[in-house]
C-alpha cells in the first residue's frame, strides 16, 4: 500500500450557509482497500461519496484521485474511470440488460465487437445467460437488477468503484448473497471499493477501512476490528453497538 | 337507408370536389403538424433549461387555448387576411399547448437518479440527454403529439370559415345549402381522417413502447401498419391537383348563403368556360361582407356577389336613396374612386326585405302591394321576429310609410315564421324575397310600392387590378346583366335548398339555359 487511490484534504462542503454537510473531512484511501462509509442518516456519508467522481464540488480543501488533482481531471473522463453503483441500481427501463451493462463502453466509443465482448465476459462473471441479457430491467428481480448494476459499473473495467448504499431496498437474503459475492469479487479484482451503507453488519463485514461519520466529520477511520475493540470516543462506542 | 343511399350518390356526384378538400385538408393539417412539432417540441427542451420563461410561456400557451377558435380565426383577419395562412397561424396556436406541456413534462419527470447514474457514468451533458432523458420522455411527447395531430385535423374543419379550404368547406355549404347528406359526408371524412391519423401514430406509440423484443411479429405489424397509414396520407397530400396549369388563376368568394353559393358558380363557371383562367372558390366566408371586402382591398379575392343595399349602407355608410338606379350609379362611381373596385353588372333581382302572405288569401282579397295590405291590415295578424318591431328601419319605420292597423303583432323567432305561418298563428310575416320557402310554401310577395325598404339589388363586385391584369374579363359578366329576376332567383334557391341540388349543377344548369356556356 504506497501511494493513496484517494487522498481527501480537509474538506468542507455546504449546501446552505449555515449548516456545514462535510467539516474539514480528511481522509486517505489506499489502493485495493474496500471502505465501507457509514453514519446516522444526514452525516454527509453520501456527500463524501459524491466528492470522490466530482458529483459534488467542494467549498475548501483539496481531493486528489488516482495521484491526480480532481480539480485537473476531465470530469467525464474520471466518471468513466470510475465505476458507480446506486440505489436499486439505477437501470435504464427503456434500454436492455446487455444495453445497460454496455452504456459506459457506448458513451466512451469503444467498438461493437469489443463493448460485446466485454459484456459477454461480465454475464460469465455474474452468471446471466442469453435470455437474461435480452431482457428489460423490469423483468428481472430487485436482487439481479443490482447485480446489472455492479456489472455496468465494472464494464470498463475501473480501478475504483463507487456505491451509494446499493443493497438498501433488499431483503435479507439477498442482500447476505450480494455481499458475499462483492466480497469475492473484491478479493479477486483487487481493485478499490467504496461503499455508503447503513447496514452496521454490512460496513463491518465487508469493509477492509470503516469510516464512522457523523455530523459531517469523520469520527474514525480504521480497519473494522481496531475500531471495535478501540473505538475512539464514547459516540463511536455506542454507535457500534447498538 | 336513404340517408346512406343520399351519402353514396353525393360522394359518387362530387368526388372532384371532395377530393380537393381532402387535399387541401391534409396539406393545410399536415403543414401545421410539422410546424407545431418543431416549434413545440424546441420551446418544451428550452424551458426545461430556462425556468424563468417557463411559467410565462405554459400560461400564455394555456391562455391561447382557452380562446375560442372561430374567435381567433377572427382576431387573426385584420392582421393576416382570410385563407391559409390565417388558418395555419391558428392551428399552430391550438397545437403548441399539448406539444409543449407534454414535452416539458415529459423530459421533466425523468426519475432524477437516473440522470444522476448517467452524469455518475461520465454521460456528457448531451449523452444524458439524446441517451437517457430523451428516450424515457418519448412515450409521454408522443402521446402530445398524438393529441395535437387529432385535433389539428378536426380543427382544420373549421379553416373554411376563413376561405381556407379543407373539408369543413363542404360541411360548411351543407349547412348553408340545407343539405345533410353533404354535411355528413363532411363530418365524416374529418372524422376518419382523424381517426387514421390517430391510429396511425397509436400503432407506431405501441410498438415503441412494447418492452419485447423488436422481432416480436405483433408489434412489427403494428409499426408497419402505422407507418402504411401515415404513408397513404403523405402520398395523398404529394398527389398533384387536378386542374390546368396557365398560371392565370383568380379568387371568387362568397358569403354563407345557398344564394350566394349558386351566384358564385354561376360567376365561377362562366369565367373557367370562356376564359382560361383557373378559379379558387372560397365561399362561404364567415362573418360576409365584413371580412370579404377587407380581402378583397388587400387583393386576396378578386371577384364576389353583393348587394347594392350592403355596400351602400353597410361599407359606405351613406344614407338611404330610395331610387334604386341612382343609387346603383352613385355606388360604382365611389367603389371606383374609393376602393378602384369595380361594379360589373347587377344581375337583376332585388333581395329585400318584404311581405309575404299565402297566395290563395293573396287572391281572394285582391292584395299585391303593401298599400293595399295596409288598407285591409285590421283582418290579419302580423308576424314577425323581435328586433323587426323594434328596428326604425324595421315595422317602426315602415308603419309610418304605410298606415298598418293590424289586427294583432306577434313576435316570433326567426326560424319559426314560416311555420307559424303554416299552422294559421299569423297570416303575413316579413321575409327575404328570394328565401325558397316562400315558393316551397306558395307564398305572394308583396310590392313595397311607396319604397320603404332600400333595394339589395345583387350585382358582382370585381378588382379592377384583375380586370387589367386579364383583359378577357372585361365584358365577360355584362352578359349576366339582368339575367336573374325575383322569381328566378327564388327558383334556384329553391332548386339547391329544397331539392337538395348542388349549387354547381343548377349553376350550370342556368348558364346552359341562357346559352352562356360555349
Amino acid at each position: 500500500m504506497n501511494n493513496p487511490v484517494i487522498e481527501i484534504v480537509n474538506v468542507t462542503k455546504s449546501y446552505e450557509p449555515e449548516s456545514k454537510a462535510l467539516n474539514a473531512v480528511s481522509l486517505e484511501i489506499p489502493q485495493g482497500a474496500f471502505v465501507t462509509i457509514i453514519g446516522p442518516s444526514g452525516c454527509g456519508k453520501t456527500t463524501l461519496l459524491r466528492l470522490m467522481n466530482g458529483m459534488t464540488g467542494i467549498d475548501s480543501g483539496k481531493i486528489t484521485v488516482m495521484g491526480k488533482d480532481l480539480e485537473s481531471w476531465d470530469k467525464i473522463q474520471l466518471r468513466r474511470k470510475i465505476g458507480y453503483v446506486i440505489q436499486q441500481g439505477g437501470l435504464f427501463p427503456h434500454l436492455t440488460v446487455s444495453q445497460n451493462i454496455a452504456f459506459v463502453l457506448n458513451i466512451s466509443a469503444v467498438e461493437k465487437q469489443a463493448s460485446e465482448k466485454r459484456v459477454n465476459e461480465l454475464a460469465k462473471i455474474m452468471g446471466f445467460d442469453e435470455r437474461q441479457l435480452n431482457a428489460f430491467p423490469s423483468e428481472l428481480s430487485g436482487g439481479q437488477q443490482q447485480r446489472v448494476g455492479v456489472a455496468r459499473a465494472l464494464a470498463s473495467q475501473p480501478e475504483i468503484i463507487l456505491m451509494d448504499e446499493p443493497f438498501g431496498a433488499l431483503d435479507n437474503i439477498t442482500r447476505r448473497n450480494l455481499q458475499h459475492e462483492i466480497k469475492e469479487m473484491h478479493q479477486k479484482l483487487k481493485i478499490t471499493f467504496i461503499m455508503v451503507t447503513h447496514d452496521l453488519h454490512e460496513a463491518f463485514t465487508l469493509g477492509t477501512h470503516v469510516a464512522i461519520m457523523n455530523k459531517g466529520e469523520i469520527e474514525q477511520f480504521e480497519p473494522p476490528g481496531n475500531i471495535q475493540q478501540k473505538p475512539v470516543n464514547m459516540w463511536v462506542k455506542e454507535f457500534i453497538n447498538i | 337507408m336513404t340517408l346512406l343511399n343520399d351519402i353514396f350518390t353525393t360522394i359518387a356526384e362530387r368526388r372532384d370536389y371532395l377530393y380537393e378538400l381532402l387535399v387541401q385538408h391534409i396539406l393545410l393539417s399536415l403543414s401545421a403538424i410539422i410546424i407545431i412539432s418543431v416549434i413545440g417540441i424546441s420551446t418544451g427542451i428550452a424551458i426545461l433549461h430556462y425556468k424563468k420563461w417557463r411559467q410565462a410561456i405554459l400560461g400564455t400557451v394555456n391562455f391561447l387555448y382557452t380562446i375560442p377558435s372561430i374567435a381567433m380565426f377572427g382576431l387573426f383577419i385584420p392582421l393576416i387576411g382570410i385563407g391559409y395562412g390565417n388558418a395555419l397561424v391558428v392551428l399552430v396556436i391550438y397545437g403548441l399547448l399539448p406539444v409543449i406541456r407534454n414535452t416539458y413534462t415529459g423530459l421533466n419527470e425523468v426519475d432524477p437518479h437516473l440522470l444522476d447514474a448517467a452524469k455518475g457514468m461520465g454521460a456528457t451533458p448531451w449523452q444524458v440527454f439524446s441517451m437517457v432523458r430523451w428516450p424515457l420522455a418519448f412515450p409521454t411527447i408522443v402521446s402530445g403529439f398524438r393529441t395535437m395531430v387529432v385535433m389539428t385535423i378536426a380543427l382544420a374543419g373549421l379553416a373554411s370559415f376563413i376561405g381556407a379550404g379543407g373539408l369543413g368547406q363542404a360541411i360548411y355549404r351543407g349547412i348553408n345549402t340545407n343539405n345533410s347528406s353533404l354535411i355528413l359526408v363532411g363530418s365524416i371524412a374529418v372524422a376518419v381522417l382523424a381517426l387514421a391519423a390517430d391510429l396511425g401514430i397509436g400503432a407506431i406509440e405501441k410498438s415503441l413502447k412494447s418492452k419485447v423484443k423488436k422481432t416480436d411479429k405483433k408489434s412489427r405489424f403494428l409499426k408497419y401498419f402505422g407507418l402504411g397509414i401515415l404513408a397513404i396520407l403523405f402520398i395523398f397530400m404529394l398527389l398533384p391537383k387536378p386542374g390546368n396549369s396557365s398560371g392565370k388563376k383568380i379568387v371568387v368568394a362568397t358569403k354563407p348563403t345557398a344564394e350566394q353559393y349558386i351566384l358564385g358558380e354561376i360567376i365561377s363557371q362562366l369565367v373557367e368556360n370562356n376564359t382560361d383562367i383557373q378559379v379558387t372558390r372560397k365561399f362561404g366566408i364567415g362573418g360576409g361582407t365584413s371580412n370579404i371586402h377587407p380581402a378583397m382591398l388587400k387583393g386576396e379575392i378578386d371577384i364576389y356577389p353583393e348587394y347594392t343595399g350592403t355596400a351602400w349602407l353597410f361599407i359606405l355608410k351613406e344614407p338611404q336613396m330610395k331610387n334604386p338606379d341612382s343609387l346603383y350609379s352613385a355606388l360604382k362611381k365611389t367603389y371606383a374612386e374609393q376602393f378602384n373596385l369595380e361594379w360589373a353588372c347587377r344581375l337583376g333581382f332585388n333581395n329585400t326585405f318584404t311581405l309575404a302572405l299565402p297566395e290563395s288569401e293573396a287572391q281572394n282579397q285582391k292584395i299585391n302591394t303593401f298599400s293595399e295590405l295596409a288598407n285591409k291590415s285590421n283582418g290579419f295578424i302580423f308576424g314577425a321576429e323581435f328586433d323587426f318591431f323594434e328596428r326604425e328601419d324595421g315595422f317602426a319605420g315602415l308603419n309610418k310609410v304605410y298606415p298598418f292597423n293590424f289586427k294583432k303583432e306577434v313576435e316570433l323567432d326567426i326560424n319559426l315564421k314560416f311555420q307559424a305561418l303554416e299552422n294559421h298563428t299569423v297570416d303575413v310575416i316579413n321575409a327575404f324575397s328570394t328565401d325558397s320557402r316562400i315558393r316551397q310554401m306558395n307564398l305572394r310577395v308583396l310590392k313595397d310600392d311607396k319604397q320603404f325598404f332600400p333595394a339589395y339589388q345583387a350585382g358582382i363586385v370585381i378588382r379592377n387590378e384583375t380586370l387589367q391584369k386579364y383583359p378577357e374579363l372585361k365584358g365577360l359578366f355584362k352578359r349576366l346583366e339582368n339575367t336573374i329576376s325575383d322569381s328566378a332567383m327564388l327558383q334556384l334557391n329553391y332548386e339547391v335548398e329544397i331539392e337538395k341540388k348542388s349549387p354547381d349543377e343548377v349553376a350550370a344548369n342556368f348558364l346552359k339555359q341562357h346559352k352562356l356556356l360555349k
